[in-house]
């Protein structure tokens, strides 16, 4: 019972992780919909960097927010120089774009920090020590991760609920025409949009990178369980895309240990046999509003 | 009106389709006898591209029979049905944008033609035979209709009626036996319309066709249709000659006293 | 300055740029020098400039070939459909006898071995299937480097490492696998539309190498399948083996080139593009979609596990390293870049695929995918055709007459703003 829990216990971590790169990815898709290949890679270089920043002697949290922040006007630059232009443009050339931002980061990433594992610190004053409590180990760094993504999900909502900005953004994602007609300028919140996902992404990178080792791939794994997530969870709802974090987490943690084929190895095929589950059978997934099609 | 009393090409029964909560079609029947031009009217959002959807495949309805020959229609794909000599023009233009006209029309011959992967890939005699056979009739349907002079340019980009007319070729060319025609008036002017109108009639006789016409326009479906079905909120009020339904107090209650 | 002003930037832009890549071409030997004496990271962007004024050499050699050849040619062409057909003939003649006399001349190419050249028409075989499935039919797979990856297994584990059937015959089987997985994988995929379809093939080529590592007995785990020494060619070639693989992987690129360009020009074709174009307009002409789509699924794996096969053979070796998520993007962006509706593209687009990576590793060996990042969203902006767009481009531009000058504005500079804003509108709908 005890290993039980344990398992779900890291289950959830993993899964809040997952939870954070699709909010992003939702947040891209809401305000775009546009499906961000490039998304993990954008979190890995943005990692990166705060990486190099805690090499440079900045204290572990001055470094967190300052790859926040970096991040979200990386994000914000994309946006304005490479995808508002495409404005219109076939589905098949905004793929291609994203996925040379995949390509792009990965491969400067490489360039700068060589393929050689980094070892990302844990945050300054989170114990290294887990804590007992009936058996069952808690490790501080989960709670941490716990934390951080309830911090960020209550600051979003309440950005997206009671500020003007956020309500404008929500408004242009659901309804770009009246939007316009009201005065809010859609592009610009297009970018926001991708200014903030780009910024939880980075969150989630940096979450991440203690887990695994820092390298320049270490997103792309990650990326397609947060897809899994995000597609579970409905790829318009910021809400299921957390959801969908946790069950994905727990789905790939319960399977690697019950399921003998799983094992550590394949948990990714669970996250791609979910992919394909809900895209054939609910393609809405959990909480998302179906599409209506018109013929 | 021997037309009229000819047997039925197409026989539709109690068909009922909903989205949701909306009923779109409420246990419509009414035939199309052979040979003849029948128009399908009534006001907007009456049911009369969602019966044009059912009869073609692309929407499901929940119960009814559509009868072609000895087919119901509602239980195949909607691939299956082009071949059984169904064609159909679109109310908002379905072409392939990247395509040529020439190529627009020759894919209306795909139904009528057998050859797969396997022979184009090698270029058979009988592949080539083939595509001999449709470029033949591409180009007959391209004279008749007065295409020739765009043939070879890509689709995107042409007015509108020409696209119209490139449609009504794609379905034309495959020699069908039923030809449904989804609002062909519009977008077209006045005498556009006029010239459309004896274009049909020609049609029907030059290519033995039955035309299903939906349309807008009451002077064109009451001028070339040998019969008239009306539909008022998926409900079928009238159905008869052009005389008879221009009679029909419900009719003119539900569709000609709004629409004059 | 008014001369600048009205210089027909868009049309003419690989004619200016011949003029820069030849001024950066011969700086980029300074340049390099200045490079040497710096090691700080990102000092190689310097050396940038050698590949760049390569790049732009190459856009404006072949743009003016083609504007000549538009101006001589272009008139016979449009004569008649006979005469199109016959230079078409012609063209390929010219470039099969090129690849076919490759082995004799190759060395005049900076980079070429002839061993790459052998990979590079893998690459070729992998990207035209990619052109059938994604440029055709509009179907994304961001996963035919795992049809790729499978192919090569199959060849190691049919042949050396479970069983010993002869290495010929398992070449052939190869593609059957490959290709009726790629049928199966097309039926899910059926209800997938545009990005998910991209999203679900991706996650496809991801989860492959897990998998593989997994029936470790099979695979021989991370360690893979090593075939060195072992695939014995009959006599006649022993001696000759990379000539050999060189002549065998051509035949095999020819043979699928000329598949998908006679399928690409009739009746199958057609209701291809009119699947790309409007699924339902295909349907209700009596195109059975669902049967052409996982068709062509089909046809794209098992080129890509042909060609996986044969590079299995080639570099004796099959193992996760060599197979990674990457190469199902690279290719993908390699047939992009070669342009993914034309078979001639393809072409182009295994060569990049296989040399852009040396010529950016001038640069810096892990730039190289830098480098196709950029060029691969340049070419989004301005050639979304590919190169094969823009020698179509090129040519009916020669055909229309060469304008190197905007016909002198005589209005206020306001009208001209907006009639600059208005122009991509004409140029798009080429």
């Amino acid at each position: 019972m005890t290993d039980f829990i344990q398992l779900v216990l890291a289950g959830a971590a993993d899964g809040a992780i997952y939870g954070l790169l699709a909010l992003a990815l939702v947040l891209i898709y809401r305000s775009t919909h546009i499906v961000n290949f490039g998304q993990g890679e954008m979190a890995m270089f943005a990692t990166y960097l705060s990486w190099s920043l805690l090499d440079a002697g900045v204290p572990f949290w001055g470094a967190f927010f300052a790859a926040i922040v970096i991040a979200f006007f990386i994000g914000i630059i994309i946006h304005r120089v490479l995808i508002h232009p495409l404005e219109g443009s076939p589905e098949l050339t905004i793929v291609i774009v994203t996925l040379g931002i995949y390509l792009f980061f990965n491969s400067i990433a490489l360039w700068i920090y060589s393929g050689v594992p980094k070892v990302y610190p844990i945050p300054a004053g989170v114990p290294r020590q887990s804590w007992e409590v009936g058996g069952v180990f808690i490790v501080p760094y989960h709670v941490t991760i716990f934390a951080i993504l309830f911090g960020l999900m209550m600051l979003l909502f309440a950005f997206f609920r009671f500020t003007k900005v956020g309500l404008a953004m929500r408004a242009a994602a659901a309804q770009p025409l009246s939007s316009t007609l009201v005065g809010i300028s859609v592009p610009m919140m297009m970018m926001l949009g991708w200014g903030i996902a780009a910024a939880a992404g980075a969150t989630a990178g940096m979450l991440s990178a203690p887990i695994v080792v820092l390298e320049p791939n270490f997103m792309a794994t990650i990326l397609i369980f947060s897809f899994a997530s995000a597609v579970l969870g409905g790829l318009d709802s910021p809400v299921g895309a957390v959801l969908g974090g946790f069950i994905v987490g727990e789905v790939s943690a319960l399977g690697g240990r019950y399921i003998e084929f799983i094992g550590n190895d394949l948990q990714i095929v669970l996250a791609f046999a979910l992919i394909v589950l809900v895209l054939l059978f609910r393609p809405a997934g959990l909480l998302g509003r179906p599409q209506v099609v018109r013929v | 009106m021997t037309v009229v009393a000819a047997p039925p090409l197409l026989r539709v029964r109690d068909v009922t389709m909903r989205f949701g909560g909306l009923v779109a079609l409420d246990s419509v029947s009414f035939d199309v006898p052979a040979g003849s031009i029948t128009g399908l009217i009534g006001p907007n959002g009456a049911g009369k591209t969602t019966m044009f959807n059912c009869i073609t495949g692309l929407y499901r309805p929940q119960s009814g029979e559509v009868i072609y020959k000895d087919h119901d229609l509602l239980r195949l794909p909607p691939h299956r049905i082009a071949p059984l000599g169904i064609a159909r023009t679109f109310q908002n233009l379905a072409l392939f944008p990247t395509m040529s006209v020439r190529d627009n029309i020759a894919v209306g011959m795909h139904s009528v033609t057998r050859q797969g992967f396997i022979s184009h890939a090698l270029k058979l005699p009988w592949a080539l035979r083939e595509e001999r056979e449709v470029e033949r009739r591409v180009d007959e349907v391209i004279d008749f209709l007065g295409l020739r002079d765009v043939a070879n340019l890509p689709c995107a980009g042409l007015p509108f009626g020409t696209l119209k007319r490139i449609e009504l070729a794609r379905a034309l060319v495959s020699r069908p036996t039923l030809l449904l025609l989804d609002e062909p008036a519009g977008g077209l002017n006045h005498e556009e319309i006029s010239a459309l109108g004896d274009l049909i009639k020609e049609i029907r006789s030059r290519f033995d066709v039955t035309v299903l016409l939906v349309e807008h326009h009451m002077g064109l479906v009451m001028g070339i249709s040998d019969k008239v079905v009306v539909l008022d909120f998926g409900k079928k009020i009238a159905d008869g000659t052009p005389d008879e339904v221009r009679r029909d107090p419900d009719v003119i209650q539900a569709y000609l006293g709004v629409d004059e | 300055m008014e001369m600048v002003r009205r210089i027909e930037w868009r049309r003419n832009w690989f004619l200016i740029g011949l003029v820069v890549g030849v001024l950066l071409y011969a700086f980029s030997g300074p340049l390099d020098e200045v490079n040497a004496r710096t090691d700080a990271p990102g000092s190689g962007l310097l050396s940038l400039a050698g590949p760049i004024g390569v790049g732009l050499l190459f856009f404006g050699v072949v743009g003016i070939l083609t504007l000549v050849a538009a101006r001589v040619l272009g008139p016979i062409a449009a004569k008649s459909a006979t005469n199109r057909r016959l230079m078409q003939g012609l063209g390929a003649a010219i470039l099969l006898l090129a690849f076919v006399f490759l082995p004799w001349y190759y060395d005049i190419f900076p980079y070429a071995t002839l061993y790459k050249l052998t990979i590079a028409l893998q690459w070729v075989m992998v990207i035209i299937g990619i052109n059938l499935l994604t440029g055709y039919t509009g179907q994304i797979s961001l996963g035919q480097g795992a049809f790729f990856a499978i192919g090569g297994y199959t060849l190691g584990i049919a042949s050396f490492h479970e069983w010993s059937l002869p290495w010929a015959i398992s070449l052939l089987i190869a593609p059957v696998i490959t290709g009726i997985l790629g049928f199966l994988v097309g039926i899910p995929s059926l209800r997938l539309k545009g990005p998910y379809l991209a999203l679900a093939t991706l996650a496809f080529a991801v989860i492959v190498m897990p998998i593989a590592k997994r029936f470790e007995e099979f695979t021989g785990g991370v360690q893979g399948i090593a075939m060195f020494g072992k695939i014995k060619l009959w006599d006649v070639f022993a001696d000759h083996s990379d000539y050999f693989w060189y002549y065998l992987s051509l035949a095999a690129a020819v043979l699928m080139l000329v598949f998908v360009w006679n399928i690409m020009h009739g009746r199958i074709g057609r209701a291809l593009i009119a699947i790309r174009d409007n699924e339902i307009a295909a349907s209700a002409m009596g195109v059975n979609v669902a049967l052409y789509k996982t068709t062509v699924f089909g046809i794209a794996a098992a080129f890509a596990g042909f060609a996986g096969a044969v590079n299995a053979a080639v570099i004796q070796f099959a193992s996760p390293d060599q197979y990674s998520t990457l190469v199902s993007i690279r290719v993908f962006v390699g047939a992009v870049i070669g342009g993914v509706a034309s078979v001639p593209g393809a072409v182009f687009g295994g060569l990049f695929t296989q040399f852009i990576p040396d010529i950016a590793a001038d640069v810096s060996k892990a730039a190289a995918d830098a480098v196709q990042a950029v060029i691969l969203i340049v070419f989004m902006y301005a050639m979304r055709g590919g190169f094969a767009g823009f020698v179509v481009q090129t040519w009916h531009y020669g055909r229309r007459g060469v304008q190197l000058l905007r016909p002198a504005a005589s209005r206020e500079p306001a009208t001209e703003a907006s009639a600059a804003a208005s122009a991509p509108s004409p140029s798009g709908s080429e």
